[in-house]
């Protein structure tokens, strides 16, 4: 992608205003999806760039708020806040650290921000998966002076608009919750996720959430699946690996074949409900 | 575009292209080629500056984003005594870096120890990991950031005497 003018608002209002103003227009923060090309050599990215679409930068880094707090029972993140930020707040529970850690490496951590991997709505995204099963809402600012509306995450995801200002995360007592992974390598994009939480109450899964990226076209949650075990006690790992994988249905891509995902993805589901904890 | 920016302690004005990539406007407009554009996805850490004193990978920054800002690079960072201590604590384990990696990897010790005067072995390797190069094991990288730490200790207690 390429700029052809950068804005750099001085207020929330001011970035939405550039935004009703430019038809093709981008909101700018840490950049690493905008700005990544893996794959492509030098030369060819920059070949890209220049015959690419060219937007309006808006640069929202500095007034999109970037701090992490636990306010009572809810963790607020600013959706500027790094995923380093994330990493280093020590009010963030181990199932969300798990998630941010296993976003590609240090530099990408100190530059890529909460918001940005939610906007991009991305089926790999490292974060939306342990968001949606945790039932976390966003602030959004949807029009020039109206101020912050607040939305579950699962419904703004399924119709995006304004910008995203800070993500409330529920930290629910005796909410268990995991997140898992699979990529090829450490640093590498993921192939799939999956996130899991339930209360467990007389050895019973109540409450249910499954979410998982990479086997559609976004990452979500799977009632199909909470239905399944909704109420019933843990079940043993290989059992529930086989009850999960007919019902998933991925698409051969790139990344990997519609019988591997289905295999893999299962198994991942599994991993995250045999080992979700709780947190205090 | 025309900008300014503080680059290594100076005032620069500079005119970028939007498309432009901070990477390249350092090392072909200002000939500074201590951070080298290799992954270009922010991928292998030799692009590493110090924007604001915080650990950036140049090549994901669009040039205009530091537009009133300041940026230190490698060569800028060279002139001051906290590089000293670091080049000093490196000798002094006997750690040798490859010369792709040596860019990335005393700018990622500044940026930890001026946030952490004291690191654990974690905390070293855990900021360490934004360089991912095998040139070093963990083991003396441990002990040369430790070193480093310690000179950087003696140095401002002595200052902090006189």
């Amino acid at each position: 992608m390429k700029f052809k003018e950068y804005l750099r608002p001085a207020s929330i209002d001011e970035a939405l205003a550039g935004k009703s103003l430019h038809a093709d227009s981008a909101f700018l923060a840490g950049g690493t999806y905008i700005l990544s090309d893996p794959g492509l050599s030098a030369r060819r990215a920059r070949a890209t760039a220049e015959g690419g679409r060219e937007v309006v930068a808006i640069d929202i880094s500095r007034i999109v708020p970037r701090t992490v707090e636990r306010r009572g029972r809810e963790l607020f993140v600013g959706a500027g806040a790094t995923f380093q930020d994330l990493l280093d707040a020590q009010a963030v529970i181990t199932s969300v650290v798990d998630a941010a850690k296993s976003m590609a490496n240090r530099n990408i951590r100190n530059r890529a921000t909460v918001g940005g991997n939610i906007a991009a709505r991305k089926s790999c995204a490292s974060l939306i998966p342990i968001l949606l099963v945790l039932g976390s809402r966003v602030e959004i600012a949807a029009r020039p002076g109206e101020g912050l509306v607040s939305e579950p995450l699962s419904v703004w995801l399924d119709r995006p608009k304004g910008l995203i200002v800070d993500v409330i995360i529920p930290l629910e007592t005796g909410r268990r919750s995991a997140f898992r992974r699979w990529g090829r390598t450490a640093c590498d994009i993921s192939i799939l996720t999956a996130a899991v939480s339930y209360r467990l109450e007389g050895g019973a899964m109540r409450e249910l959430r499954i979410a998982a990226g990479g086997l559609g076209p976004r990452a979500r949650l799977f009632p199909e699946i909470e239905r399944l075990f909704e109420g019933k006690p843990l079940p043993r790992r290989a059992d529930a690996e086989a009850a999960i994988a007919p019902l998933l249905s991925p698409v051969d891509d790139l990344r990997g074949s519609a019988a591997f995902k289905r295999l893999r993805g299962a198994g991942l589901i599994a991993d995250a409900l045999a080992g979700a904890v709780e947190e205090p | 575009m025309t900008f300014s920016f503080i680059l290594n302690g100076e005032d620069v004005l500079v005119k970028a292209r939007s498309a432009d990539r901070l990477v390249d406007l350092l090392r072909e407009r200002f000939g500074l080629l201590g951070p080298l554009a290799d992954c270009r996805h922010g991928a292998c850490g030799k692009c590493l500056i110090l924007l604001d004193g915080r650990l950036a990978p140049s090549c994901m920054l669009p040039a205009f984003k530091v537009r009133g800002r300041e940026v230190i690079t490698l060569e800028g960072f060279s002139q001051t005594d906290e590089y000293a201590d670091i080049k000093g604590g490196f000798e002094e384990a006997g750690l040798e870096l490859c010369g792709f990696c040596d860019n990335g990897r005393i700018l990622a010790v500044a940026a930890l120890l001026e946030r952490n005067a004291r690191p654990s072995r974690d905390e070293i390797l855990g900021e360490l990991s934004a360089v991912p190069c095998r040139c070093a094991d963990p083991e003396t990288l441990t002990q040369a950031v430790a070193a480093a730490a310690e000179r950087r200790a003696r140095r401002l207690y002595h200052r902090a005497r006189q």
